[in-house]
């Protein structure tokens, strides 16, 4: 569970560019990159590839 | 597929979205990129497996349900930027939506999904006001892509 000022933080870096005409999706790399920046970093949060 | 087109219109449904709250249609999007209804039907396909978009299964035409945050269908989380309405997907949307907007004001009208609760947040300044509100991600974040209408 989240706390809604984790989530806007989680927000911005999550879809501040998917507007963008070059947004074209993220590799798992930089998906687990956002989740770290936000301090989700337990096993709910990883993609296993 | 060519993929300049496929973001191309990516960029044209988010515009959409973004401007009117509402999905173009295949038709919409036939008509802005000079295509046959087949060609638009394969576009939003094309676009749906690369999970860029959701399209709401079973339609014919393909209808766009989902281009996260926003939702081409009522939902229990609703958002208002500027004036604007929108639905979200999600309660994570509810933010998603403001943060796309690159909003610093809104207004997020949610029902718990737990009790049934109506909850009111509101972004004043960029910043989340108080709350005692919690967000509830039910599945870890590797199934979401299962069932995206269940997640």
């Amino acid at each position: 569970m989240l706390v809604p000022p984790q989530v806007w933080e989680l927000s911005k870096l999550w879809y501040h560019n998917r507007l963008s005409p070059d947004y074209h999706g993220r590799s798992p790399d930089q998906v687990a990159d956002i989740f770290r920046q936000v301090g989700l970093t337990s096993r709910f949060w990883h993609l296993d590839v | 597929m060519n993929d300049s087109l496929l973001w191309s219109a990516r960029a044209f449904i988010y515009e959409r979205f973004a401007a009117t709250a509402h999905a173009p249609s295949a038709a919409d999007i036939a008509q802005q990129f000079g295509l046959s209804p087949a060609g638009a039907e394969n576009l939003l396909q094309a676009l749906h497996d690369h999970h860029a978009l959701f399209l709401e299964p079973g339609t014919a035409p393909p209808r766009v349900r989902m281009a996260n945050p926003f939702s081409a269908i009522a939902t229990a989380y609703a958002v208002r930027v500027a004036g604007q309405a929108f639905w979200a997907n999600c309660a994570w949307d509810t933010f998603g939506i403001a943060a796309a907007l690159h909003a610093d004001e809104a207004g997020i009208r949610a029902t718990c999904s737990a009790t049934g609760a109506p909850v009111r947040l509101r972004l004043a300044h960029g910043a989340v006001e108080s709350s005692t509100a919690v967000v509830h991600f039910r599945l870890p974040f590797q199934h979401w892509y299962d069932d995206l209408v269940h997640t």
